[in-house]
């Protein structure tokens, strides 16, 4: 991959990784911090990876950041504030934006990784499966039952409130 | 074909959903679903939700990311502020700590003597031997008191002093050669004719000459000498050695007396190869 081609993959892909990483981990700055490793990966990977692949590559490079990062704040206590702090909002939220990031919360990690891949990224299953590692059926498995909860919650508003 | 269990039945769920199965494949999820009829109701109400994409979330530093440096880092605020912030607070440590070090006062000869790598002896090729010593004297006081200034820290003391040594042997080795020799000038001027005697051994095989006048001119011509400086030289050049017999004591009193104006007749012992030039230099 050439500088071009990078510089393309900044300007193509630093929204969508962005995205799926805030989604997840739901912290700005530590979102920003791993799209600005995942790129400095890509970069020193540059001369290894192709261009057609560097879209995946920065994902599964994100994900596996989010994942070290998740470990992190569970290992310095922070997860459980955060419990609390997603309880609050779920009291408090009043926008389809607020229920939607509350329901996307309820969703198991690798339920919500999935579907994030599938909905904001448009990935086949064979995609999401090489950069999450799972199979291809394992991945329709997770994206089945995250619909299903996602239903559940969004459709049946007292689900909500 | 793969074949449907309860570990994927999920997953042709979701592809019927998705309208993605063939015609064998339906036939195949209907006839599992009427032996399992527990699935059926995961798609009973089923209706599947699509996340919206939320275009406004945007990565506002891409700008950071593009244009890698040559070196292959890409420089990123988050990464460069930590570094501006340890170079910013060392900036801040040495402004603070900077009248301290001032306040560590340094006269101006200690900062000299510091700054200079040598200490410059003055120029005396053209200076008496007085004027000399006299320098050499007020310049070891200087730095004695250089040394026991009490603002000088005790580092900076056991440096001079590390170098005034090191000058001082240094000065000791390039004076070595002429100070031998003044010693051994010292030596021969005060030989006297009675150390002479008193100095006397003989010294097997070598050539005793007749009794020595005390008075007689070298060979360079118009170059007068007395003889207790022909003797010396003799003595220093080993080419000769003088001594008074115990016999003739009686006949030279004056030998004895130590005195300048002495003129004791000696002898001279000379090795075999001196013997004519003594020879020669005696009947002349």
């Amino acid at each position: 991959m050439t500088r071009e081609e990078y510089n393309s993959c900044v300007h193509k892909y630093a929204d969508n990784v962005y995205r799926f990483v805030l989604k997840n981990i739901r912290h700005e700055a530590d979102a920003e911090d791993i799209i600005q490793n995942s790129f400095e990966i890509l970069w020193k990977k540059h001369q290894e990876v192709k261009f057609e692949k560097a879209k995946s590559y920065l994902f599964m490079v994100a994900r596996n950041n989010m994942i070290d990062q998740i470990r992190k704040r569970k290992r310095a206590g922070i997860a459980d504030d955060e419990s609390k702090a997603d309880r609050m909002v779920a009291n408090e939220y009043t926008g389809a934006s607020e229920a939607l990031d509350y329901a996307l919360r309820q969703l198991p990690a690798k339920q919500r990784e999935v579907i994030l891949l599938r909905d904001y990224e448009g990935y086949s299953y064979q995609e999401i499966g090489e950069i999450t590692g799972l199979s291809e059926s394992q991945v329709k498995v997770y994206i089945f039952r995250a619909r299903r909860t996602l239903q559940t919650i969004l459709v049946n508003p007292e689900n909500v409130l | 074909m793969k074949r449907i269990n309860k570990n994927n039945i999920e997953a042709w769920l979701l592809d019927f959903s998705e309208g993605q199965l063939n015609e064998e494949e339906l036939a195949l999820l209907e006839s599992y679903l009427a032996e399992n009829p527990e699935y059926k109701e995961l798609l009973s109400n089923f209706e599947p939700f699509y996340l919206p994409i939320e275009e406004d979330i945007v990565f506002n530093k891409k700008d950071a990311l593009l244009n890698p440096s040559p070196s292959g880092r890409v420089l990123h605020f988050s990464f460069i502020f930590p570094r501006l912030m340890a170079a910013a607070v060392l900036l801040a440590a040495m402004v603070l700590l900077w009248p301290l070090f001032q306040s560590q006062k340094i006269n101006p000869e200690m900062r000299a003597s510091l700054t200079s790598p040598e200490i410059h002896l003055p120029d005396n090729r053209h200076a008496t031997k007085k004027q000399i010593l006299k320098g050499q004297e007020e310049k070891n006081k200087k730095e004695e008191n250089v040394l026991s200034h009490e603002t000088v820290p005790l580092a900076n003391r056991t440096v001079l002093r590390e170098r005034k040594e090191k000058e001082k042997s240094k000065e000791e080795a390039r004076e070595a050669p002429f100070r031998t020799k003044q010693l051994e000038k010292e030596r021969i001027a005060s030989i006297t004719p009675n150390q002479v005697y008193n100095s006397y051994s003989e010294i097997p095989g070598w050539y005793v000459t007749k009794p020595v006048a005390m008075s007689f001119t070298l060979p360079q011509p118009n170059e007068e000498r007395s003889s207790s400086t022909l003797m010396q030289s003799l003595l220093h050049s080993e080419v000769a050695r003088a001594f008074i017999p115990e016999t003739l004591e009686e006949d030279l009193p004056q030998a004895k007396s130590g005195s300048n104006d002495a003129k004791p007749v000696i002898y001279l012992q000379v090795p075999p190869a001196g013997k004519k030039i003594i020879d020669k230099l005696l009947n002349r």
